[in-house]
């Protein structure tokens, strides 16, 4: 009779923890456009942002989502704070994977505890499909270089290019194919290595290539075994230490960083065209709790000191021309940019490609 | 029962709720998960109209999951005969030998085990990578070899890495086995005229196989769910196990939360029958008795010359398990940055310098995974321990009715992946409105999960080994049910609770895989922040932060050494 009521209970708890979980609506972050400062018509951009900066701090804090490294990451508290000290950055950050699924978690629930999103093109767009961003459009984006304005509700802050770069001990740049089909011959076979999670690149490579040249392309580097190596840093630290001669899919300002500290490495000048380039964008979350707060910094991210976070790890920044010179403009003179905007690509059919050709197949897409 | 109101029945039905809300809802829920078309939190994910089998019907469309199956089963079947036959072979020159350097052998043995697997992996990465592996570049120097002869990315590497790593284990447990053995069977066979090795195989043998079949069968589970040597070693040998998929499927946009949810059934599933299979083989004997009572001591074989032949093999399984490892790892460290990892070679020393260490100690990262570590380990080994003795007291010395279900309870995370723990863990507090994610709370929990069940085994066999008359004698006194608990009970576990407490700690500083589901900025442990070192390419500092984290592992086992022998706990 006891342990029959023993597993009631049991069972009693299961559902209640069940049923709990089925009522998750906590409230938090509710819908409301009362109180959030919008530019007058007339109104200076400082004033205007003097006033969202007053309204910022009311709201106490600002909660940024993002996949950023730990250095960038800090560095983005840092001036941000210095700038608006009375306005509390409180960053969430996790795997890529992880902070979306949270944020479009968030949304579906409508317990909505993030302000500002950070993260490439294929994050922004999920995002946008799920209705969890909202637009706003920084008056600061005036100053934004024309091809890095965006349509949608998110905004272009910097962009990452993806460089081969070769060991300078083990390869002889003479050698250096001139296309991309170049690393296909044989020679090749066992000196390459690309990102483990490379959909990013293929994408680029498909938009710029052309499906079918594209496609033709990685099948016959395939067979060529590149090493599979997750993130780029750690490629390019494998690539000084002679793990393999070639990456093809470098981050030019790692690659840079790399170069200008004596490494034994050099980035391929000029790239094969296409040259792949992804966005870092920033959007504002829907029903963001601190409105406001979230205003003001994709105002930031726009300002010369929101860029200078990017420049001081020499990453190229979306302002136009003439307000900063570019990081690493040596390694992008004369290539031939594929600017990957949300749209622009299907970065869920590249990451299916990628999985098939490299990763000896995967399950399909749900 | 002493009526409703009886403390035990309360204490009981607390313990009985926690233990269903840190164990159960999760599971449930990962369950659920795997045969669900929504994402966990959304509105209708416990919808039963939410109910699909695409999932496992895509797992096997795929054709992958045979792949990861069939990876997985070599790894970790690998794994387990390696590290069973050098862990066993240790044991017994231990145990059962005169072998010289028979306590240095055991130090060793237990430094190692406390190593947190992501160091050595990466050191033996160092090691033997084709292209820069100290040990390739000296074999080719000695040899004259053109071709490196070893390529640690591969599955013969996996699974020597992994080896190395879980060898302590089957070194301890099987020590255990070998120690608690009457020698007078053995002891009959010898005097009776029948040789060592007829001894051994006709009398030893089968007096310890209960031991070995349940030694291989937690070696196994650990094989299939351990993640530093598949990730670091297996993705780029395209090697991809279970843990990998389900990791990638996590944490890698697009996320696929339904297939890693039928991968983590999977292997839930596997381990719960090799759990079950334990049970079975453990039912009468007890293999985790850390405080024993034995009055005997197994005779020792005198292998005459012989022995320095097994001392010298010894040593040379303890300088592949620890000494190199530690000797490449300390080489990285003074490594400058921007140069990659280059071999120990004689021509590099000059170019050595403080300069990682002066970085690592000026790291932020570094200095909260340090805090957070220290935090996460005290608290969650001081928390888990007082809810375990609690949970043992109720199983070993109560009658109440369900007692078993909660021993069970207790002891099923052994049979979860961590990283199937994680997963689990993570959607449930995405689902539910409990502000956790997103803070250290989440990971505390987490490892207030993940370690129940060997601070179970641990305090059960400290609670047996209890006599009720004190306790009954306090309660005939006039001392009520919790005072006598208090004040007798608790005191003589204390070496059992004591060794439970350190075991906790020492893991909650090697944990990784589970954390790298749930952690956040801010809140990134020892393991995470390794991790992600490693990923930023940064080998100096990532090899400094490695040392200081294995010289404060050695602090901190030194300390507790001196503290439990105090308390009278034993070394193993």
């Amino acid at each position: 009779m006891k342990q029959r009521k023993l597993l009631l209970f049991l069972a009693v708890m299961l559902t209640g923890g069940l049923l709990a979980a089925c009522g998750g609506d906590a409230g938090g972050g509710e819908a409301s456009d009362e109180g959030v400062v919008t530019q007058r018509e007339g109104e200076s951009r400082q004033d205007y942002i003097d006033r969202l900066y007053e309204a910022a701090q009311e709201e106490g804090a600002v909660s940024y989502y993002q996949s950023a490294d730990e250095e960038e990451l800090q560095a983005i508290v840092d001036s941000f704070t210095e700038m608006f000290p009375e306005v509390e950055f409180e960053p969430v950050s996790a795997t890529s994977g992880t902070i979306l699924e949270r944020a479009l978690l968030e949304s579906e629930s409508g317990n909505v505890q993030g302000d500002v999103y950070g993260g490439g093109s294929g994050d922004q767009v999920a995002l946008e499909e799920a209705g969890a961003i909202e637009e706003y459009r920084p008056v600061n984006e005036a100053d934004v270089a024309d091809e890095f304005k965006m349509d949608g509700p998110y905004i272009a802050v910097g962009y990452l290019s993806y460089h081969p770069a070769f060991n300078t001990d083990l390869v002889d740049e003479a050698d250096l194919p001139d296309d991309w089909m170049g690393y296909c011959d044989e020679e090749w076979h066992g000196e390459l290595a690309i990102d483990q999670e490379g959909a990013e690149w293929i994408a680029g490579l498909l938009a710029g290539m052309g499906e079918e040249d594209g496609m033709e392309f990685l099948e016959c580097l395939a067979e060529n075994e590149p090493r599979l190596v997750r993130g780029s840093t750690t490629r390019t630290e494998l690539l000084a230490s002679g793990e393999f001669g070639v990456m093809l899919d470098g981050y030019g300002h790692r690659l840079w960083e790399f170069e200008q500290e004596g490494a034994p490495i050099r980035t391929q000048r000029p790239s094969p065209a296409p040259l792949p380039v992804v966005l870092d964008m920033a959007s504002m979350l829907r029903d963001a709790p601190h409105p406001n707060a979230a205003r003001l910094l994709l105002e930031f991210f726009l300002t010369p000191e929101g860029q200078d976070v990017f420049f001081a790890q020499n990453k190229a920044g979306s302002l136009a021309g003439g307000q900063q010179e570019h990081p690493y403009g040596e390694l992008i003179e004369d290539a031939e940019l594929e600017v990957l905007e949300p749209g622009a690509a299907d970065f869920d059919e590249a990451f299916q490609i990628f999985g098939d050709t490299f990763l000896g197949g995967g399950a399909p897409a749900p | 029962m002493r009526g409703s109101r009886d403390p035990r029945k309360i204490i009981f039905i607390a313990v009985a709720a926690i233990l269903v809300w840190q164990i159960a809802i999760p599971l449930a829920i990962l369950l659920w998960g795997s045969v669900s078309d929504s994402r966990p939190g959304a509105g209708d994910f416990f919808s039963v109209t939410s109910f699909t089998l695409d999932n496992f019907a895509r797992a096997v469309e795929g054709g992958r999951t045979t792949d990861v199956l069939i990876n997985t089963t070599i790894f970790a079947t690998g794994t387990t005969a390696l590290a069973f036959v050098l862990g066993t072979y240790l044991a017994w020159v231990v145990e059962r030998t005169n072998t010289p350097f028979r306590a240095f052998i055991t130090i060793m043995m237990i430094l190692r085990l406390i190593l947190p697997g992501i160091l050595t992996t990466i050191s033996w990465i160092f090691l033997a990578s084709p292209r820069v592996g100290t040990l390739n570049h000296w074999a080719m120097d000695i040899f004259g070899l053109s071709e490196p002869p070893l390529n640690i990315y591969s599955m013969a590497g996996m699974i020597w890495v992994e080896a190395m790593d879980i060898l302590p284990l089957v070194f301890l447990l099987m020590g255990a086995a070998l120690r608690s053995m009457d020698p007078s069977l053995e002891e009959a066979s010898l005097v009776s005229g029948k040789g060592l090795l007829r001894t051994t195989s006709r009398i030893t043998l089968p007096l310890i196989l209960p031991a070995i079949l349940a030694t291989i069968i937690l070696v196994l589970i650990r094989g299939i769910e351990t993640f530093e040597t598949p990730a670091l070693i297996g993705i780029p040998a395209q090697k991809f196990t279970f843990v990998v998929e389900i990791w990638r499927q996590t944490s890698t946009t697009p996320t696929d939360f339904g297939l890693a949810a039928v991968y983590a059934v999977l292997i839930l599933a596997f381990c719960s029958c090799l759990l079950w299979l334990y049970n079975r083989m453990t039912r009468h004997a007890d293999m985790f008795a850390v405080i024993s009572g034995k009055a005997f001591r197994p005779r020792r074989t005198d292998l005459g010359g012989m022995r320095w032949v097994t001392c010298g093999a010894s040593m040379v399984i303890i300088m592949f398990s620890l000494g190199l490892p530690m000797i490449i790892l300390l080489w990285a460290s003074f490594y400058p940055p921007y140069r990659g990892f280059q071999p120990i070679t004689m021509d590099a020393v000059p170019l050595l310098s403080w300069d990682n260490y002066r970085e690592v100690l000026d790291n932020d990262l570094v200095q909260r995974a340090f805090v957070n570590s220290t935090f996460l380990g005290l608290t969650s080994a001081t928390v888990t321990v007082l809810l375990i003795t609690v949970v043992a007291w109720i199983t070993v010395k109560t009658k109440i009715r369900g007692r078993k279900w909660l021993d069970h309870l207790a002891f099923a995370p052994i049979a979860i992946p961590a990283i199937t723990m994680g997963v689990a863990f993570l959607w449930l507090y995405l689902t539910l409105p409990i502000p956790v994610y997103g803070t250290i709370w989440i990971l505390l929990l987490l490892y207030i999960a993940r370690f129940t069940a060997v601070a179970m085994r641990i305090m059960s066999a400290s609670m047996t080994q209890v006599n009720d008359e004190l306790h009954e004698a306090a309660e005939v006194a006039g001392a009520s049910w919790l005072r006598s608990f208090r004040t007798v009970t608790m005191p003589l576990l204390r070496p059992g609770m004591l060794a439970a407490w350190i075991f906790v700690l020492v893991h909650a500083y090697r944990e990784l895989s589970a954390s790298l589901i749930v952690y956040s900025h801010g809140n990134e442990p020892i393991g995470v922040a390794i991790f992600d070192i490693w990923e930023n390419g940064s080998y100096g500092l990532l090899s400094a932060f490695g040392i200081l984290v294995v010289l404060a592992l050695v602090f901190f086992s030194i300390v507790a050494r001196v503290v439990s022998g105090r308390y009278g706990v034993k070394d193993e």
